[in-house]
């Protein structure tokens, strides 16, 4: 369906775009991303693909909004304190772009649910902020064979890289296990500076968006460290793993069902 | 042989407050040497990384190589969170 003057004229300025034009906002209005996650990555990120028109976007996230999260999850008000952190998402997504479908799943991820849940998703984004949900997002993604933007952040850096199943490096390939308990710190106990996240939030939108546009060229085999006290950006390629234990060439992990190694509760 | 290594994130307090520093090690020494000298070697989740590529534990370090160690980060959970 071609576009309406309505559409031509929201998204001018990124359809005047030789590597976008209306074939390409076509594509993106045909698109579905899963942004998994809606605090201080999923925020921006999917602020910005709801405003490049992404047609359907999916947001999972089981907490309610907290005065804590105000600090950086943009999607999120005040007066929305309380309230389910994907009604707070949906109402402002829809208030930036009514032409888009918001998905809300209001679930705490986990390995019953995930590969429904992210099934007919042409790319997922890790916007979570524990690590067995992260671990297991790239798991499915693997296994379902859906790209995966990741990204993390605590105190003043981020770090990020785009998961292409089977063709590039996974999440397990550098990371190939959980860190222990209390072998890496959470931004509740060292903090994270609120445009840390804004930072990665959106590259990770940027990402999304050209593999769906199929321009340009990704972070797949590329890990990009970011420091913001420093504002420099490092990057390091990575390869994949011929021991990987989901995308090796003789994983451990062949499904999510019994035997999965989970430990990130109901 | 003076191995280099670039501290990142929480990587940085715990060897002092600093971003990088100088390992002395034997000609021959391979990157599992060098975890051991700095004391990551039961923790493999840390990540080290030879002159920016992702290199198996066996390889040989040459003098003047760089190491980069980073930890996994993920979000703003709190401890109480889990």
């Amino acid at each position: 369906m071609a576009l309406t003057g309505g559409e031509l004229k929201r998204y001018n300025r990124q359809l005047i775009l030789r590597e976008v034009g209306e074939e390409g906002q076509e594509r993106l209005r045909r698109a579905r991303v899963l942004v998994v996650g809606a605090g201080g990555l999923g925020s921006p990120a999917a602020y910005y693909l709801a405003a490049a028109g992404i047609g359907t976007l999916g947001i999972v996230d089981s907490d309610r909004v907290d005065l804590s999260n105000l600090q950086r999850q943009i999607l999120h008000r005040t007066e929305d304190l309380g309230r389910p952190k994907v009604e707070s998402a949906s109402r402002a997504l829809r208030a930036l772009n009514p032409l888009i479908e918001v998905k809300t799943y209001p679930i705490k991820l986990t390995p019953a649910n995930a590969m429904e849940t992210i099934q007919g998703y042409d790319v997922v984004i890790d916007a979570v902020d524990n690590f067995p949900a992260r671990f297991l997002l790239n798991d499915a993604c693997v296994l379902a064979g859906i790209p995966l933007v990741e990204g993390g952040v605590l105190r003043w850096e981020g770090i990020m890289m785009t998961v292409l199943p089977r063709r590039g490096a996974c999440y397990r390939c550098l990371f190939p296990e959980p860190p222990p308990a209390g072998g890496v710190p959470g931004a509740g106990e060292v903090g994270v500076m609120g445009a840390i996240p804004g930072v990665l939030g959106v590259l990770q939108a940027l990402e999304a968006i050209k593999l769906i546009l199929g321009v340009g060229e990704g972070l797949a085999g590329r890990l990009l460290l970011f420091d913001g006290l420093t504002t420099s950006f490092r990057e390091v390629a990575i390869e994949r793993d011929p021991a990987c234990p989901v995308c090796g060439s003789s994983p451990r992990i062949t499904s999510l069902g019994p035997g999965y190694p989970w430990e990130g509760g109901d | 042989m003076q191995i280099r290594v670039k501290l990142f994130g929480f990587m940085r307090d715990r060897f002092g407050d600093r971003s990088e520093l100088m390992l002395e090690l034997q000609p021959g020494a391979t990157l599992m040497d060098a975890r051991r000298e700095l004391g990551i070697e039961e923790e493999g989740y840390l990540v080290t990384i030879v002159n920016g590529r992702y290199v198996p534990m066996e390889h040989e370090l040459k003098d003047g190589d760089e190491i980069a160690l980073f930890p996994p980060v993920s979000g703003g959970w709190a401890p109480e969170k889990g």
